[in-house]
């Protein structure tokens, strides 16, 4: 079983996110100006940064404890939230309330969170294609930038952005992406605007810090590095 | 000169992107190990050197990766090709220990193929760099959590030539594994070019 990370160490402010790409550079240029390199990474991948999150509640120790013991122990992929904010499309990020279908809410008094976060692809999408075709939710538009994830049969739930809208024919919206698609998608797939996120793979090793030094107050920070996975 | 093709209109400009493919063609009946710097799958359709096409692999990346001198001024010396760390899967572990017979000998090719600037393919692989794969090696170093383990493939290209030198030693073991019931070869650790031999009975 793949494991989700909270949510709370993957805030922004608490994790970066970068696609750090590889270059194979030509040396030095006559003007000393545009660096002349060329990418080999074919459009790379997502790596994320945990730097110095604070361990500061007995609840974010615990989670802590937990994450670094089950990836250690078992399965080391793990999904890693990206944090999307304004990010996200209009018709993504709120849940709104919603009762049951006559109107009452739970006997606590709490409601259904439900979201409309979500598109549908309208065709297939080819194996490292960058354009495709998504149904959006009544209303919805998107402008370019915003970041979603696909799950696919191979290799599970992947993040990729909004390049660019080329075409809006009523409810579908024809858009380039990257990174490119990392499997083939079937029409009919869930375009997850509501809750982007990537299965990556802690590296552990590379991690200073993933095993935090309680101080006298009892606080303490942790880091980790999560890497997009291929095996 | 537009005569052979070298007028401007045939002139290509490099794009900013291209992917590097590995493959390496063991066994029999012929299978076919699939290996690109890309990030993620790369389906690469049938040519004549892939001849099935199929699917290349990511390798974490390219660091290993050697400049492959392809020189014909005679100081080609062999290319190893490294991979390091977790790129390391129980395929390629299984191909330096259990296939290991089936990798030495294997045809190594190396192509380039070209990537517009949303990383879609421009043409097919350009394979410009032939080999012949030796054995395969596994190292480790470093202890601990820091550990790191290489696999390693020496290569060498047509340029280099494998045969014994025209004026070499000839070893017993070396005569042995040519014809392994012929002794002439066995007494020549003994000969030493400063001894003296004294040759004796008549």
């Amino acid at each position: 079983m793949t494991r989700v990370l909270p949510l709370c160490f993957a805030l922004r402010g608490e994790m970066t996110w970068s696609n750090p790409g590889a270059f194979v550079s030509g040396g030095q240029s006559v003007f000393n100006s545009e660096p002349l390199t060329r990418r080999t990474d074919g459009g790379g991948g997502w790596m994320a940064a945990l730097r110095g999150t604070a361990l500061n509640t007995p609840g974010r120790q615990k989670t802590w404890n937990a994450i670094t013991t089950l990836i250690n122990l078992g399965d080391d992929k793990l999904i890693v939230p990206f944090p999307g904010f304004r990010l996200k499309p209009g018709f993504a990020g709120s849940l709104a309330d919603t009762p049951w279908s006559d109107d009452t809410p739970f006997d606590d008094d709490s409601l259904f969170a439900s979201g409309s976060g979500y598109g549908t692809l309208n065709a297939d999408v080819a194996l490292r294609a960058t354009e495709m075709q998504v149904v959006l939710p009544a209303d919805g538009s998107l402008e370019g930038g915003e970041p979603f994830s696909l799950t696919g049969p191979t290799y599970g739930t992947r993040l990729y952005m909004v390049a660019a809208v080329t075409d809006v024919t009523g409810l579908v919206a024809t858009i380039t992406f990257g990174p490119p698609a990392r499997e083939a998608y079937t029409a009919g797939l869930e375009v997850d605007f509501e809750q982007p996120r990537c299965t990556m793979r802690a590296v552990i090793d590379q991690s200073e810090g993933a095993y935090p030094v309680f101080g006298r107050s009892k606080f303490a920070s942790a880091s980790m590095t999560f890497v997009e996975t291929w095996t | 000169v537009t005569d052979v093709g070298l007028s401007d209109d045939a002139y290509v400009a490099d794009t900013r992107s291209f992917a590097i493919f590995f493959l390496l063609k063991c066994g029999e009946p012929e299978q076919h190990l699939r290996a690109t710097s890309v990030w993620g799958d790369f389906e690469v359709a049938a040519d004549a050197i892939d001849t099935t096409g199929g699917i290349y692999r990511a390798l974490p990346m390219p660091t290993g990766l050697q400049e492959l001198s392809q020189a014909i001024n005679g100081t080609f010396q062999g290319v190893e090709f490294a991979l390091s760390g977790v790129g390391i899967t129980s395929d390629f572990l299984q191909l330096a220990t259990i296939d290991r017979d089936l990798v030495n000998g294997a045809a190594i090719h190396v192509g380039l193929m070209d990537l517009d600037d949303r990383q879609q393919p421009i043409g097919g692989v350009d394979w410009l760099f032939e080999a012949q794969a030796g054995w395969p090696k596994v190292q480790r170093s470093g202890s601990g959590a820091r550990a790191i383990r290489t696999m390693s493939l020496p290569a060498t290209a047509a340029f280099k030539d494998r045969h014994l030198a025209p004026i070499a030693y000839l070893t017993p073991q070396g005569q042995r594994s040519r014809s392994p019931t012929d002794a002439f070869c066995d007494n020549t650790p003994a000969y030493s070019a400063i001894s003296t031999i004294t040759w004796k009975g008549e």
